[in-house]
Formats: C-alpha cells, sequence, structure tokens
C-alpha cells in the first residue's frame, strides 16, 4: 500500500473540510491568474501606446529636448530629418518609424481660447504607423501639403466644430516669433488611449513645418522594430553607427523602457504583484496548515498504529504532507482553472474603465483586455502549489514528534 | 527470546507520579501463548509497550534475542517494530480508508516487498483467519470480530517474532472473543509465533498457557497452566516452539 495512496484516500475522509482547504488555495490562484492576466494586458496596452503613440520603441531626439521640454524648445529638433529617415529605412531592424512635431497651440473660436495639443505627422507614414484609418470616427484623413486636420472627439465637441469647419491656431515658431494658419477639418478621431481625445489634432507635417519655420527639421522621429531586436541594444548601434556627423552629433536613441516613467512603475507595480501573491498564498495557506494540524490532531490514534506497524517518523511526516499537497494541488489547479475561465472572455471583450480614465496622465486605454499568458499561468500554479505544501510541513512535521505510546492511548 | 530484567517505569498523571512497574523481570521464550493479567492499572499495557518498544524503561533492561533496546535510537526501534512484532489493539486500529486486504497488507509495503509477494502473503493469511471473501471491504462494513480477524491478519502476515495483543477481547462479546482467541491460539500452533497478551478478564487468562499476574506493578504470579478452553495441550513456560511457516 503506497502512502500516496493513503494520502489520496484520506482527502475524503473530512470531504468538507478538505474542500475548505482547496477553496482557500484555490481562490487565491483564481484571483492572481485574473491579476496576472490583468497586468499583462496593461503592459501589453501601455506599451502598445507608448509605441505607437508617444515614444515608439525608440525615440530620435535631440540630446537635450527632454531637458527643456517645458520651453517648447523646437530649436532643439532633428535636422536633415529626410536623410536619416533614408538612412533608418536600410536598417533591417526598423519596422516602421513616425517623424513628427509636437507643439502647443492656443484656438481662437467664436471668442473663445482653447489650449490644444498640435502634432504634424506624415499621413502616409501615420497609416501605417499608428494605423490611424482605425481611429478616424468621421470624415477622412488629412492630406499632406494642405492646411486641413484631424481633430480629437473631445477638441470637437468643446469646441462645437464639425467636418468642414475651419479653425485657426496660434503659437510660438522656432526662432520663437508668433505665427498662426487656418486648418479645415477633414476628420474626426477617437482612441481607445483616453490621452488622445481631449484638446489634441494632428496636421500634415510639412504645413506645421512651415507653419512653425522648421524647414527640414522634426522635434523627434518614432521608430518601431521587428520582433527580433531589442530597443535598447538598437539605440545603442544607432547612436555609434548613424547619429555621427555635423548634423546628427547631438542626437540621442533612447529605448523607451528607459524614458517611460509609466512602464517603469508598471514593471515596479509588477514585482509588487509578485510578492503580494506571495502573501495571499500564505494566507490561503493558513487554512491548509489549519486543517493538517485538527487532522494532526485527531488522527493521533492512527500515528500510534502505524508507528507500532514499524514507520518511521520522516515516513509519518511524509504521509501528512502528501495529504497536504495533493490539497494544494488541486486547490491550486482548479483556482486556475477557474481564473482561465474568468479571464479569457474578459481578454475577449475586455474591461472598461470608461470615465475614469479621463483626466488621468497615464498611456492606458479605455478597454484594457487582459492577457493570459501560459507562462504566467504556469507560475501560478506551481506557486501556489509550492507555497502551500511548504506551509503545510509546519503541522506535517509536528506527526512525527507525536510519541507512539501516547498516541495510541487518544481516543 | 525476550528477557526483560528488573524493570521500572514511573510516568506523570497530571499532578500525580504513577509508578506502573516497579521492577519487573520475565522471559518470554520464543513460542509462548502467554497472558499477562491484573487489574486495571497494574502495568499490564506499561509491560507491553516496553517490550514492543514504544516506550522506554527507566530502569532495567529489555534484550531481544540479546539486543538491549535501551541502546537503540527511535528510527532503529521502529525498524526492529516493522521486522519483528505484530500489534493487536483492543480497538482494532484499522486504517479507515484502506480495505481489509490493505489493512493486512500494510506492514509488507514498509517491507518493501514485491506486489506479488505481498498479494499472496496477505490473501494467505485472510484466508487463515476466515476473511478471504472479504478482502475488498472497508473496516466500516465489517462486524467488530471481523476488524479483530483483520488486525490479527496484520500483525501475523510479515511473519513476526512476537505478537502484542493489548486486550485483544474486550470490545468483542463473550463468543466473538472466544473465537478470537482460538483463532490467535491456532496461529500460534501453526506459525510458531510467540503471542503476548495483557487481559483482565478471567476466562482470557484461562485461555493462555502462561499465566504472568501483575498488580501494583510487580509480578504477582508467573506460571504454566493447562488452558482451560480450546484445544491446547502443550505446555508452556520455557518451550521453545520451531518457528513454522512464512
Amino acid at each position: 500500500m503506497k502512502l500516496r495512496k493513503i494520502a489520496w484516500r484520506n482527502i475524503r475522509r473530512n470531504g468538507r473540510r478538505s474542500l475548505l482547504s482547496m477553496s482557500a488555495i484555490g481562490i487565491a490562484a483564481m484571483a492572481f491568474v485574473f491579476l496576472f492576466g490583468f497586468i499583462e494586458g496593461m503592459k501589453h496596452d501601455v506599451a502598445y501606446n507608448i509605441h505607437t503613440f508617444v515614444n515608439g520603441e525608440v525615440l530620435v531626439r535631440h540630446q537635450d529636448f527632454a531637458k527643456y521640454r517645458h520651453l517648447n524648445p523646437l530649436h532643439l529638433g532633428v535636422k536633415n530629418y529626410q536623410e536619416l529617415v533614408s538612412n533608418l529605412e536600410t536598417r533591417p531592424e526598423v519596422e516602421m518609424m513616425s517623424p513628427r512635431i509636437k507643439f502647443p497651440t492656443a484656438i481662437y473660436q467664436e471668442g473663445n481660447t482653447y489650449r490644444a495639443q498640435g502634432m504634424g505627422v506624415d499621413f502616409n507614414h501615420e497609416t501605417e504607423y499608428q494605423q490611424i484609418e482605425q481611429y478616424v470616427v468621421e470624415g477622412r484623413l488629412p492630406r499632406n501639403g494642405e492646411n486641413e486636420a484631424l481633430i480629437a472627439s473631445g477638441l470637437a465637441k468643446d469646441m462645437g466644430l464639425e467636418i468642414g469647419d475651419r479653425f485657426t491656431i496660434l503659437t510660438q515658431t522656432m526662432g520663437r516669433g508668433m505665427n498662426a494658419i487656418t486648418l479645415n477639418i477633414t476628420g474626426i478621431s477617437h482612441y481607445d488611449f483616453q490621452g488622445l481625445n481631449g484638446n489634441f489634432f494632428q496636421a500634415p507635417l510639412d504645413r506645421i513645418q512651415y507653419l512653425l519655420r522648421m524647414e527640414d527639421s522634426v522635434s523627434e522621429i518614432l521608430i518601431k522594430l521587428h520582433e527580433d531586436y531589442t530597443p535598447e541594444s538598437f539605440a545603442s548601434v544607432l547612436k555609434t553607427e548613424l547619429l555621427q556627423g555635423e548634423s546628427w552629433a547631438e542626437l540621442e536613441a533612447a529605448p523607451w523602457t528607459r524614458i517611460s516613467e509609466t512602464y517603469n512603475m508598471i514593471a515596479l507595480a509588477e514585482a509588487i504583484y509578485y510578492l503580494i501573491a506571495l502573501l495571499f498564498f500564505f494566507l490561503g495557506s493558513t487554512v491548509i496548515i489549519n486543517t493538517m494540524m485538527m487532522t494532526v490532531f485527531e488522527r493521533r490514534k492512527e500515528i500510534g498504529t502505524v508507528s507500532a506497524m514499524g514507520m518511521t517518523g520522516p515516513e509519518v511526516v511524509r504521509l501528512f504532507f502528501l495529504e497536504a499537497f495533493y490539497i494544494s494541488v488541486i486547490g491550486s489547479f482548479v483556482g486556475v482553472l477557474v481564473g482561465i475561465g474568468i479571464t479569457y472572455p474578459l481578454s475577449i471583450y475586455g474591461i472598461s474603465f470608461g470615465a475614469a480614465m479621463e483626466g488621468v496622465d497615464f498611456e492606458m486605454s479605455e478597454v484594457v483586455r487582459p492577457i493570459l499568458n501560459f507562462k504566467s499561468t504556469i507560475f501560478v500554479f506551481v506557486y501556489s502549489s509550492l507555497v502551500a505544501s511548504l506551509a503545510s510541513l509546519i503541522p506535517s512535521r509536528k506527526s512525527a514528534k507525536v510519541k507512539p505510546v501516547e498516541a495510541l492511548r487518544a481516543i | 527470546m525476550i528477557e526483560v530484567t528488573g524493570v521500572k517505569k514511573t510516568y506523570r498523571s497530571g499532578e500525580t507520579l504513577v509508578h506502573a512497574l516497579r521492577g519487573v523481570s520475565i522471559k518470554i521464550e520464543n513460542g509462548e501463548f502467554m497472558s499477562i493479567a491484573g487489574p486495571s492499572g497494574s502495568g499490564k499495557t506499561t509491560l507491553l509497550n516496553l517490550i514492543g518498544c514504544l516506550d522506554t524503561a527507566d530502569h532495567g533492561s529489555i534484550l531481544i534475542d540479546g539486543t538491549d533496546i535501551s541502546t537503540k535510537d527511535k528510527q532503529e526501534l521502529a525498524l526492529l517494530r516493522r521486522r519483528s512484532i505484530g500489534f493487536i489493539f483492543q480497538s482494532f486500529n484499522l486504517i479507515p480508508v484502506l480495505t481489509a486486504f490493505e489493512n493486512a497488507a500494510f506492514p509488507l509495503s514498509l517491507l518493501g516487498l514485491e506486489e506479488k509477494e505481498i498479494q499472496r502473503r496477505t490473501m494467505e493469511i485472510l484466508k487463515e483467519v476466515g476473511l478471504g471473501d472479504m478482502a475488498h471491504r472497508k473496516p466500516a462494513e465489517l462486524s467488530g470480530g471481523q476488524q479483530q480477524r483483520v488486525a490479527i491478519a496484520r500483525a501475523l502476515v510479515k511473519d513476526p517474532q512476537i505478537v502484542l495483543a493489548d486486550e485483544p477481547t474486550a470490545n468483542l462479546d463473550s463468543r466473538t472473543g472466544q473465537e478470537i482467541l482460538e483463532l490467535m491460539e491456532g496461529l500460534n500452533r501453526n506459525h510458531g509465533t510467540t503471542f503476548v497478551f495483557s487481559t483482565h478478564d478471567k476466562m482470557v487468562m484461562d485461555f493462555a498457557r502462561r499465566l504472568v499476574l501483575l498488580h501494583d506493578g510487580l509480578i504477582q504470579k508467573d506460571e504454566s497452566q493447562e488452558p482451560s478452553l480450546g484445544a491446547s495441550t502443550t505446555l508452556a513456560t520455557g518451550v521453545s516452539t520451531e518457528r513454522q511457516g512464512g
């Protein structure tokens, strides 16, 4: 008769108690399958938003731009950008890129002044880079070379503008003079990323360069890489191989992981969640510890009997440990399955944060879709089984300390 | 052979010290069928526990085949019990989640025998105790007498040197109790296994071929006797019966 067979059957001796222990660890496992799926989904979402709208995977800009960014340092731009773009296009690492100019503006509309963030983009690039057409909810994309604009739904609503309306923007040029331009609204955009649905508009890059007197400069170039390449290594290669010479020596190539505070915050949150998971599994394990303590107490007579038959202390410990181990593994397994059952539909339909994300300066979309990650799901299963089993060693070891002669006297 | 010399055992019960054994000496030859009798608190169970290596004496020595068990550690004592000592308990102490077969086979599993051998020996002993057709029943599905038969099979299956039975008939009605005693006596005769059982029941003590009477932790009487029940006519004390079977 194998010990594991006895341990397995012992689980059913007090079915409800075993079920309670399994539930405790199962609920923790279920919660963490969902939580890690949610974190993974959030990471993926934030990474996509940062790569697409904020920094790219690698951001090429003037090395002092970040230092003076609050002063709108348009003079600290990427000069001769078209030549740089041509060079970048030949690199095998580069999948796509987006040269941009971001600038603050004031818009006068029927006696009111609105502050808005403008972005000059090459719509030919953005069709691929942002897949921008999917975000146009009304109208069409502006054409390069035309005084046209794609404005965010929030800005259109605030200003009461529609397709075909015009608005005039006033801004500071690269040489610190003032300039204005009137743009026709050809399209209204709505992004999942709430940060782009407020006071934001996009206009053709060449017209914005003209407005800002930037000639052949842009403020930054966002680069997305093919999957085989890492932003860190490409950024370093780019700096040493391409960003040299008179025009580009003052440029930097920054991997997004270095410059994105949000990403670093999520990475930190992820580490904290792992720690919280450990605490939760320990909490769940206390139920198993309690069950095993009661079990050891209740079965003292049985411990005495098997000891009398010649079972050694470590074998008795193994018998109880196996029982707790099975409870942990079954609880974790069922918990993980339920967790998958909850997370999977949410990964399709998403979790909407709706109004909660309005005004939040965080590169997260309105709807986050958890991602069921095989690695993290297996991790939750192994982690919860392991923590609960190890915790159950404490009461299991007590069984070896029971003296057979005293155990046999137990009622 | 088991030699108990000058054994004393005191244990604490709450605030009081209980002198369970006050200097007991006894020799048990192989193949004996012996009863340790006495009223409650006379030290019967304590003596059985000491002989069965479940407890250690405060004074004196216990030699099993010339080896002083006081020199052995917990692990060695467990292995000694595993190989050489079988136990039968008053309340049977079967493992409820195991079938009669699995309960009886348990000591052989501990010895690490092959499944085939375990199967053969277990079925053999279960048939011998009259439970060949109930091997797959759980203890809860058996009567008290049948459970005690399983416990006897479990004690005998490994062919131990000695079987210690603590009041084996106390939880049984007199007819079943007699059947159990007859079974034990038959097994003693067939296998040559030493049986030592404790009792305070007159009928049971009369059944033994040697009676040791304990009173207040001391041996009051130790004598061979003609069993009053059963078929045995073999002389008891000091008779060394060659072990058979296995």
